[in-house]
């Protein structure tokens, strides 16, 4: 066989290969000069030489590696002292093994450095080095560190082999709800995450978080940054929690992670000042809050699924909203988990003790230390971070300032906020001063009047949470039940009014000044003031911000559909879904009103707007304001008997567009007129009934897939009830007992669960409650049953809240259901002293008045004439309460009409 | 041919088995390598190289004195073959029961540009092999992933055989059937495509 001529740049292209497989590492310019007149060639090719030989190089050593160590598992090799019993893990750093060190005859885990680590001297070395270092951590929350080895080439460490899962392990399971406690032993932590009540979870989340923190502490103490928190490094055993890989993350660093970029895995939990290299006890502490976020939703605080756009999310300061994902986590434990996640390091607690003390704060329900960014200290640190502050005019400022003043009212806190916008101010004006000259005044301006509107935002979310957070129940539904007493879930007060007011004007003026991009902010601020004024009693005003609401949303449509189509299709869905809410609030407020029929039009222009939206149809909140606009409008129906009629508008109304027809005759007296506006009514109801029995098939269809699909959402899981209670409603119109027994005890059913679920939760016992004691009693024994537990809650919540007007509200009513005398002048009681306190309250004079009322007709049944009268009288002077009638909700209009009419009836 | 080749066919002729044996052992790091290449993922951990090797030999002795009474290939590219031949039977083995009649006639040609993708697929998408894979840049690495795959099969096992199989231009040669000169030139055209593949102007 004669050698034959082999390609010139191919002879080169085999010793550059051979020299690449000797760990050299030649540079193709040598070649290409060694053979000029190929170097064009040589250069193309040499590049994928480089690739495909690294690629078949770590390909090599992977699968070495893998046959290697799968054949110790296999055969129970003895590595030195230790004798391989199975293999338990692998991971990026290496594989795990359980192991009897013989000697001894303990079991200990084995854990064999990959080929990556094990490869260089200077890497051994030090791992040598670091690994006497952690084996001295002795703390009952680390795993320890025996020592290390090494055996027929193999580099390992040898640590206490913990019997148990990783938390990561656990997450997974608890994300898998049918695997939930059938797996878990008891006393043990995943046992406790999984079966316990919300509380009882919570507090094993807590528990959970304060040991590991104590760990750290332990081991910052000695100088350790373990570098490496995550779900995958703490070990569940029975009832301890254990921190693994102290330390190996440092080992690894220098070798595949930075060489290559970081592991995605590790890097979803890294803190932000890791990405330049730079890691202290904080980071760990950092680490450990997003483990916690996790754990507590089940989903990573930072999912982004590239190491690209994890960095950049991390860096930009995006606060992490932990109820906003799971409403039922208690406020100081967001609070400290939050705090402990925070993106500044500056911010974080500063020691992992002081972590486990806020954590044991709040095992112990005492006051926890870290405090929640208000929105005001949230503008002083972005004012910090943003050196171009001057934009920060000072009618923002101002406006802050007026909020800040009406909603501390008159606390300490009121002062404190006062210095911190005086600060913010100050640095304002002098950045205003410093780099004013150099900028274009306007065009800073204009790029800053953006967040400063976003800040507004902030400040406005936070008031409403504020007020949300005090009323103990956000829901805004206002039942016109049988008794036409309108119950309203908050306690709002005119000042919550007057500061939304106030915070209102700066929005509009930005309406005004902006064209589209905060039209959809400004329509979002305006629902929720009408949202206030509707629970204040104030329908009329509450429905002109409702329609001003409309009307931006409707421009930033036009707007929208005149120019940038598609540029952001996310943007435009919640600008639909913006629209439906708004629509909903609307509809319910002109049917607070009695007009019913043009309630029922913005229903129908709800379900319009969805049904000709496919991109809505796909998105749950969309899917949710359609159904309740369903619910509503089978509600509507149903309320036969309700006169449908409103005053004339007042005059403060001015002349804004009118919106659809409406009826305006005024309604004071039961004249003629009205009876046949009643039957009229009542006709209509009959022709729609067919129609509101659809509707509500379609409503429970559609929630109960919502529900399904959200378990959590809470909101949901109550409109699901709504919807049954319609169902019940309609059954009983048409005589049909068992269907309306059959939906009352779905809606039971469905908040006995929401209820054993949160049995701890004041919100969930006060819908609970709530809602019962809004049905018909003595339908079945269950709703008694229901009603007495209703009542006891109600009892408990009142005791354990003594303040909270809701709570004292809900046993009223409950006492009210249940309809005895004695239960009624309880009720009474409770029901002056809220219209005493809170005065504005409409819906405690509606219920006072149904109160004395019922005392009236319990008199007049046992003869009792001038009793009856005088409770008649005092009902509606509570109704009246020193007003002329036009300044009055309609509904109470309504109600003192129909009072007087039976007042009437018994002075005849 | 060169010396190695002649000197190795002698000692075999020479020595026998005692020398097969040896040269087998000399050789073993080379097809231990061709065995980790070419074994399908899912049988790492259940199937040991170190068996497929045992039972390469057991062919390779046997057939011996067939090969030393016309030798075409040298020593090593035979055991090669032979070994390459275990390996599928292994696979045949293993998957019998899923594969189809289709797939295993498939498999029984070895060396087939199905394999070699497969095999190169398995080393860069094996979801096991997180710290190697972890070395080499991730954007590189898909890059050549996708030049790969788009390349036709001749082309795909020239690259395979010299790069992840580490054999030289001749041995090369020889296992395709080709000159020296054609598998030279065939190398540089196969990476010069690769290049233009991973980086299209």
């Amino acid at each position: 066989m004669p050698t034959e001529p082999r390609h010139p740049v191919e002879i080169l292209a085999e010793e550059f290969a051979d020299r690449l497989r000797r760990g050299e590492t030649p540079s193709i310019e040598e070649y290409a000069q060694r053979l000029p007149e190929q170097s064009d060639t040589i250069r193309k090719v040499f590049t994928p030489i480089l690739a495909i030989e690294r690629l078949s190089d770590g390909q090599l050593a992977d699968q070495q590696f893998e046959a290697r160590t799968a054949r110790l598992a296999r055969d129970h090799t003895q590595l030195g002292d230790f004798r391989i019993v199975r293999q338990v893990g692998r991971g990026g750093m290496g594989v795990v093994y359980e192991a009897i060190q013989q000697s001894l005859g303990r079991r200990v885990a084995l854990k064999l450095l990959s080929p990556e680590v094990a490869s260089s001297a200077e890497q051994l070395r030090r791992f040598q080095l670091e690994a006497a270092t952690f084996a001295k951590l002795h703390h009952t929350n680390i795993v320890p560190v025996f020592g290390i080895g090494e055996a027929d080439g193999l580099h390992f460490y040898a640590m206490q082999f913990i019997d148990g899962i990783t938390l990561a392990n656990a997450i997974s399971q608890l994300s898998r709800p049918q695997s939930l406690t059938n797996a878990t032993k008891p006393g043990t932590i995943e046992h406790a995450l999984a079966a316990s009540s919300t509380k009882d979870f919570m507090r094993t989340v807590a528990r959970l978080g304060r040991d590991v923190a104590g760990a750290l502490q332990h081991a910052h103490e000695q100088g350790i940054v373990h570098r490496d928190i995550k779900p995958g490094n703490l070990m569940l055993e029975d009832a301890t929690v254990w921190v693994t890989d102290f330390g190996i993350a440092k080992l690894t660093d220098e070798t595949s992670q930075t060489k290559t970029g970081l592991l995605l895995g590790t890097l979803r939990y890294m803190a932000p000042e890791q990405f330049n290299g730079q890691a202290d006890a904080r980071s760990d502490i950092y680490s450990l809050g997003l483990t916690l976020f996790e754990l507590l939703t089940l989903q990573p605080a930072f999912a982004d699924a590239t190491h690209a756009t994890l960095i950049k999310t991390k860096l930009s300061e995006s606060p992490l909203r932990l109820r906003a994902l799971r409403p039922d986590v208690p406020r100081d434990l967001e609070t400290i988990i939050l705090k402990a996640g925070a993106t500044d390091s500056q911010t974080r607690y500063q020691t992992a003790d002081a972590l486990a003390e806020d954590l044991q704060r709040f095992l112990d329900d005492r006051p926890i230390l870290a405090r929640r960014a208000s929105s005001v200290e949230r503008l002083v640190r972005w004012s910090r971070r943003n050196p171009t502050v001057a934009g920060l005019s000072f009618a923002v400022v101002a406006s802050l300032a007026a909020l800040a003043i009406v909603s501390a009212g008159g606390n300490y806190r009121m002062r404190q906020t006062l210095d911190q916008l005086q600060a913010a101010k100050q640095l304002a004006d002098q950045n205003l001063r410093e780099k004013g000259v150099a900028l274009d005044v306007a065009e800073q301006q204009r790029s800053l009047a953006a967040n400063n509107l976003a800040l507004a935002i902030e400040a406005f979310e936070e008031i409403m949470h504020n007020i949300g957070s005090r009323s103990g129940s956000g829901g805004l539904s206002v039942e016109l039940n049988d008794g036409d007493v309108a119950y309203g879930a908050g306690v709002v007060t005119d000042a919550d009014a007057e500061m939304l007011g106030t915070l209102l004007r700066f929005f509009d003026r930005f309406g005004t000044e902006n064209t589209t991009s905060l039209l959809k902010e400004t329509a979002a601020a305006n629902r929720r003031v009408g949202d206030i004024l509707y629970q204040l009693g104030r329908v009329e005003e509450a429905e002109t911000s409702y329609l001003t609401a409309l009307d931006q949303i409707n421009r930033l449509a036009a707007e929208n559909a005149g120019g940038e189509m598609g540029d952001d299709s996310s943007r435009t869905l919640g600008s639909i879904v913006e629209k439906l809410q708004i629509l909903n609030a609307l509809g319910l407020t002109v049917s607070a009103q009695g007009a019913l029929d043009e309630a029922q039009q913005y229903f129908r222009q709800t379900a319009d707007v969805y049904l000709a939206d496919t991109a809505a149809q796909k998105n749950s909140s969309a899917q949710f304001e359609y159904a309740r606009a369903l619910n509503l409008r089978t509600s509507t129906f149903s309320r036969i008997g309700f006169p449908q009629a409103r005053p004339l508008p007042r005059e403060a109304r001015g002349n804004r567009e009118s919106p659809p027809a409406r009826r305006q005759n005024a309604t004071k007296s039961p004249d003629p007129a009205l009876r046949r506006a009643r039957a009229a009514f009542a006709a209509t109801a009959r022709q729609v009934h067919r129609d509101s029995k659809t509707l509500n098939q379609e409503a429970i269809r559609l929630l109960g897939a919502l529900v399904e699909a959200h378990p959590k959402r809470v909101d949901f899981a109550i409109e699901l009830t709504h919807a049954y209670r319609e169902q019940a409603r309609i059954a009983r119109l048409e005589l049909d007992s068992s269907t309306a027994h059959e939906a009352n005890r779905a809606a039971l059913e469905l908040l006995e669960r929401l209820l054993r679920d949160n049995s701890e939760s004041p919100y969930f016992r006060f819908v609970f409650a709530d809602t019962v004691t809004s049905m018909p009693v003595g339908a079945s024994r269950r709703n008694g049953l229901a009603l007495s537990r209703a009542i006891r809650i109600a009892g408990a919540l009142v005791r354990e809240y003594p303040s909270m007007p809701d709570y004292l509200a809900l046993k009223a009513k409950a006492l009210l259901a249940r309809g005895d005398s004695d239960s009624s002048a309880d009720a009474v009681r409770i029901l002056e002293q809220l219209v005493d306190d809170y005065p504005a309250m409409a819906q405690y004079r509606l219920l006072l008045a149904s109160g004395l009322q019922r005392l009236s007709n319990i008199d007049f049944e046992s003869q009792r004439i001038g009793s009856a009268q005088e409770r008649l009288e005092q009902a509606i002077a509570v109704l009246e309460a020193d007003t002329e009638s036009d300044q009055r909700p309609a509904i109470l209009n309504i109600y003192i009409d129909r009072l007087k009419q039976q007042l009437e009836e018994i002075q005849q | 041919m060169p010396e190695t080749v002649r000197d190795d066919l002698e000692r075999l002729v020479d020595g026998g088995a005692t020398e097969l044996a040896a040269l087998f052992e000399e050789l073993r790091p080379r097809l231990e390598r061709l065995v980790e290449f070419r074994l399908h993922s899912g049988l790492r951990g259940r199937v040991d190289t170190a068996d497929v090797l045992q039972e390469a030999f057991l062919t390779i002795s046997a057939r011996l004195p067939g090969f030393l009474e016309s030798p075409d290939v040298s020593p090593f590219v035979w055991m090669r073959r032979l070994t390459l031949q275990c390996v599928v039977d292994t696979h045949r083995h293993h998957f019998r029961h899923k594969r189809s009649v289709g797939k295993e006639v498939k498999l029984s040609r070895p060396a087939a540009g199905d394999e070699t993708s497969l095999s190169i697929a398995h080393a860069l998408f094996d979801p096991r092999m997180s710290p190697s894979k972890a070395v080499v840049q991730a954007e590189e690495l898909e890059r050549l992933r996708q030049a790969l795959d788009a390349m036709d099969e001749t082309d795909r096992e020239v690259l395979a055989l010299r790069h992840f199989e580490r054999l030289s231009n001749n041995e090369t040669a020889e296992e395709l059937g080709l000159s020296t000169t054609a598998a030279s030139n065939r190398y540089i055209r196969a990476m010069a495509r690769l290049a233009e593949l991973m980086n299209p102007q």
